[in-house]
């Protein structure tokens, strides 16, 4: 077989699959909270064409041997969680958060992370007397009990940096008080969160949390920007009225597409040429 | 036999294996710590060609002159000169900048200089230092680390990462507790993120990257997975820059102060083809191997006459 077709094919092959991730990118260039996706190559393990002891000559370079290789392949995708920008919207239910961190919502039954917290406030069935603060889709946002916090009829809600939600009344200041605390869970390895659509990621299936410690609650040090014993290197903080938009910039993502068309195309002439030269070699006796 | 046909058809497979290795390089463009290998030829052993029959008749032997019989592909070192760095976001990422330089050499573009007796000598590299999932050191200048389940720094092939102290790296601090980030000085020394202390191990030694220079990187054989590895009775060539107890390795010490090597943090190596020389490199093999193989017709067409026309009436 032509080894210049099995590298070129491989490498287009991953190729699309990096295309296919900038396109996703592109896709969510306005998506609030949306975290983009970058993708690393690697080398693809070779074979080495054994030489006898006579191949060591004067003037050689490299140790006996001479290896082959089979192109490349997508070694990794990570996540860039790095800080998308905050968009004042006015709304009072939309949180924007600052750091390396999550809201914690319950999906169904699963525990959920999102960055995206366009919330709103909704009435539950059975429940007459609060309103529910969900995501869009309707999944609760938890406190750090695991509890979804709700706020009573009627209160409009006032929350503070580090998540502090304070129901009160608009025509009477006296009547306050604290309706529970959003929750931020902290990632420490976000690599292994796995994305299951509408902004939701979650520690998959077959991982321990606690003993991979992949997600782990915001203690109070990491909203303190004066503490030492803060985790994170950018203290938390929770700002309301306040969306953080899509950390997708719109350059970065084309300039990556240029490269990477580029890189298909030449790997496309690599193919052509070798498929060039197996006509050549069929074509020995014309 | 026609020994032309045979010389050809080794050209066939020599320009072959130069198609394999640049279309290779094509296919690594985007590979980061990626080094673009070029394949080198050599000919046959010559042999001299002498008229036969020459002394039958009485004359003395008359010699013709030296013929070579042929080409192969020898071998398919890598050049090793630094490729871009690209800033990601990812604070795992790792670069390597290096330029050593050695006294009294004058390193040309490929990282090669001739000493003062005409030796050759080619430019140290600095590798960062891997541990395969067999337990065995390897070397790789693609930075792209993560962290596993078990805190362990890993690349994105599954090879643990190693430490100053020559142990897999494992971020988790004394109280148990996962280490989500770090901040690298250019010597490759971990730092508490949030206070710029430094950070220890469990048994209170500096934590960072151990760092490997190599005397002749052309003495790496190329595995896959963007990891290199030394030959067994070649050890000696490459050198672990090992801290001893938080002390900096003096001659690396020395190599960060005065710019020639440095670690950057949230940066990747790119690979170092270029598209460009490679394009061109391609269709220079396609149109040789092409020439080759026109040889190989014209000599069949000869053979053709030789078999079906001389001997016709």
């Amino acid at each position: 077989m032509n080894p210049s077709l099995i590298s070129s094919m491989s490498s287009m092959n991953a190729l699309q699959r990096k295309l296919d991730i900038l396109a996703d990118n592109m896709a969510n260039l306005t998506t609030t909270g949306y975290k983009r996706k970058e993708a690393n190559f690697a080398d693809i393990l070779m074979n080495v064409k054994q030489q006898p002891q006579a191949f060591q000559q004067n003037g050689r370079l490299s140790p006996l041997g001479y290896q082959q290789s089979w192109g490349s392949r997508i070694s990794q995708v990570q996540y860039d969680l790095t800080q998308g920008s905050l968009k004042e919207t006015g709304l009072d239910t939309d949180l924007g958060i600052e750091g390396d961190a999550f809201f914690e919502v319950n999906a169904n039954g699963q525990t959920a992370y999102t960055r995206d917290g366009a919330f709103q406030l909704v009435s539950r069935a059975g429940d007459t007397q609060n309103q529910y603060l969900t995501t869009a889709e309707g999944h609760s946002v938890l406190d750090y009990a695991g509890n979804p916090i709700r706020v009573r009829n009627g209160y409009d809600v006032q929350i503070a940096t580090d998540g502090t939600v304070m129901e009160y009344k608009q025509n009477d200041p006296d009547d306050k008080r604290v309706a529970g605390r959003v929750k931020l869970a902290v990632a420490v390895k976000p690599q292994y969160l796995e994305q299951i659509g509408n902004n939701l990621y979650i520690v998959p299936r077959d991982m321990d949390n606690a003993a991979a410690q992949i997600v782990r609650d915001a203690v109070a040090a990491d909203f303190d920007a004066d503490s030492p014993n803060r985790t994170v290197d950018t203290p938390l903080s929770i700002r309301q009225r306040w969306l953080e938009q899509s950390n997708v910039s719109m350059s970065d993502e084309m300039s990556d597409l240029l490269l990477v068309q580029r890189a298909y195309q030449l790997n496309a002439r690599a193919l052509t040429s070798a498929d060039t030269m197996m006509n050549l070699a069929n074509n020995l006796r014309g | 036999m026609i020994r032309g046909l045979y010389t050809a058809a080794a050209g066939m497979i020599a320009e072959q294996r130069k198609h394999d290795t640049v279309t290779n390089n094509i296919a690594n463009l985007q590979t980061a710590g990626y080094k673009q290998v070029n394949a080198i030829s050599r000919s046959f052993p010559e042999m001299l060609i002498a008229l036969s029959g020459g002394q039958a008749s009485g004359g003395t032997s008359r010699q013709i002159g030296r013929l070579n019989t042929g080409v192969l592909a020898e071998e398919d070192p890598s050049l090793y000169v630094q490729g871009d760095l690209k800033e990601t976001s990812n604070k795992f990422d790792f670069a390597i900048a290096s330029n050593i330089e050695s006294p009294n050499l004058e390193f040309n573009g490929t990282g090669m200089a001739f000493d003062a007796d005409g030796n050759r000598v080619f430019q140290r590299q600095l590798f960062f230092t891997v541990q395969s999932p067999e337990g065995e050191t390897r070397y790789s200048r693609s930075g792209n680390f993560e962290v596993n389940a078990a805190g362990e720094l890993m690349t994105a092939e599954g090879y643990r990462v190693l430490g100053l102290d020559g142990q897999p790296i494992v971020l988790v601090d004394a109280a148990g507790r996962a280490i989500p980030e770090v901040k690298a000085t250019e010597d490759g020394r971990f730092l508490n993120a949030v206070t710029g202390e430094p950070l220890r191990n469990a048994a209170g030694q500096q934590m960072g990257l151990l760092l490997s220079v190599v005397e002749d990187p052309n003495r790496l054989v190329r595995e896959g997975n963007s990891v290199y590895r030394v030959n067994a009775g070649e050890e000696g060539t490459v050198t672990a820059l090992a801290d001893n107890a938080g002390v900096r390795n003096a001659e690396f010490g020395n190599w960060v102060d005065t710019h020639q090597a440095a670690i950057r943090q949230g940066y990747l190596e790119q690979s170092n083809v270029d598209p460009a020389q490679s394009m061109v490199e391609l269709n220079n093999a396609l149109r040789a191997y092409e020439a080759n193989q026109k040889m190989v017709q014209y000599y069949d067409r000869s053979l053709e006459k030789a078999v079906n026309e001389v001997g016709r009436v």
